[in-house]
């Protein structure tokens, strides 16, 4: 019976996303530009920014709050909350575009190799679903709270890395490698831009 | 009196398809699905005489030919992946691989159910292994759909013509192969009129989207490689790296 039910809910899932399909219109454009543009922009634009350095620090929100009436402070918590997320809707914009550009040059390239492109789409799915929490955590709690409740689990990260690390020396510095480099080697700048 | 005129609905439609791709000279650009039309369209003349003169025979004929229908219709997936990806060396070598695998996988689980069966058939009954074929279908089918909106591959009309009316075809036959099995001879009545209608439907889209040739776009040969596969990929891995770093950069500041 349950099998039966999965079978007819799976075919009606697919069924939908033929009608669906039948409406889009797959677009098709500029692919190896496109690529080379998108790498340009995304070496000069917004992601270099100082602007981000700010939204995130507690500095400003604790003066207002000690400056100011709880109302404003709390109007300004708000806008510094839309300003974090608009920011972060920026990166991840900018990295998408640049995904999209890197499967339309990819498409054409007899070389591509089917385990690295697989790689890369975990790489980019890993990216989109962290960012996904990150924007959830900064709606809910604000940007100051998220950033300390990312530095706590960065932390937890790197002590976990640590054990492995002590556990394994081998394993461990290849998963610390295959990660964002979150060791606060990767905080220097020149690794960023 | 329904069924009768869905069941004479169906070779006209498809004889329409035949002559218009005749007409349009573009039989040769869909090989294998023309191939698939003639098959469907022989088969259902002879289900028709077959009913008439031996209608005691009519179930025994009808099964085993649908297996050869189910076969043939492997062919109408390939001339998707064909067409669709001939000019794209890239996602079609992706593609080969992903297909490959899903194929391993759904394959393996009918033969290992036709290994313990005992009868060397995966399903306990025909229609039951006539829905683990459909499966197999519908699953490499789905997968390049996938790999085809994951590479934003242009599909023209008759491509999508394609896609839509196979995919709603597979679709709509494991429903009703899956209610069918479920419910028993109390969907029968219900089957008789739903399975040939809905393959009217099919019929009519791949009509309207097969009436004239319409391919997609072809790919600008001067956008084509420069760049290597493996330095495009390590500047975009590169990037993916500066992007997450960046962001902890800046909590972290």
């Amino acid at each position: 019976m349950n099998l039966e039910l999965y079978f007819l809910v799976s075919a009606g899932a697919l069924l939908l996303i033929a009608v669906l399909l039948i409406r889009e219109d797959l677009r098709h454009r500029q692919d190896q530009d496109t690529f080379r543009a998108e790498v340009a922009s995304f070496n000069s634009d917004s992601l270099a920014g100082e602007l981000s350095v700010r939204i995130f620090r507690a500095e400003d929100s604790e003066f207002v709050a000690r400056e100011t009436s709880p109302s404003v402070a709390r109007a300004f918590r708000q806008e510094r909350t839309v300003l974090a997320i608009e920011w972060l809707r920026g990166v991840r914009g900018q990295v998408s575009r640049l995904f999209r550009s890197h499967l339309k040059t990819a498409r054409l390239n007899p070389d591509l190799s089917p385990v690295g492109e697989l790689r890369l789409g975990f790489q980019f799915l890993a990216f989109q679903l962290t960012t996904s929490i990150l924007y959830a955590v900064i709606r809910i709690r604000g940007p100051v709270r998220a950033a300390r409740l990312v530095l706590f689990s960065l932390d937890l990260y790197e002590k976990l890395l640590k054990m492995a690390k002590d556990l394994s020396p081998i394993t461990g510095t290849a998963v610390s490698a295959e990660f964002l480099e979150l060791s606060p080697r990767a905080g220097n700048r020149s690794a960023v831009r | 009196m329904l069924s009768s005129v869905l069941w004479i609905l169906g070779p006209i439609l498809e004889s329409l398809i035949l002559l218009r791709g005749t007409q349009g000279h573009f039989l040769k650009k869909y090989k294998l699905f023309y191939v698939y039309v003639v098959w469907v369209l022989v088969r259902d003349l002879s289900l028709f005489a077959v009913y008439h003169v031996w209608s005691s025979g009519y179930a025994y004929v009808y099964w085993y030919s649908q297996f050869l229908s189910i076969l043939v219709g492997c062919g109408v997936v390939w001339e998707i992946y064909r067409a669709a990806l001939g000019s794209y060396s890239g996602a079609a070598r992706m593609a080969r691989s992903v297909l490959l695998f899903l194929f391993v996988i759904t394959m393996s689980r009918i033969v290992v159910a036709a290994v313990t069966s005992g009868k060397w058939l995966p399903g306990q009954t025909t229609l039951e292994t006539e829905r683990e074929f459909r499966i197999v279908q519908l699953v490499l089918l789905a997968g390049l759909v996938a790999l085809l909106t994951y590479y934003a591959i242009p599909a023209g009309r008759n491509l999508k013509g394609l896609i839509a009316g196979y995919g709603i075809f597979l679709a709509t036959n494991l429903v009703q192969l899956t209610l069918r099995d479920f419910l028993g001879d109390r969907f029968q009545n219900w089957w008789q009129y739903i399975q040939p209608a809905t393959y009217i439907f099919v019929l009519l889209i791949w009509c309207q989207t097969l009436w004239s040739y319409a391919p997609a776009a072809e790919s600008r040969p001067e956008s084509r490689i420069e760049l290597s596969y493996q330095s495009l990929a390590c500047e975009t891995k590169k990037r993916l790296r500066a992007a997450g770093n960046y962001i902890v950069k800046a909590i972290r500041s």
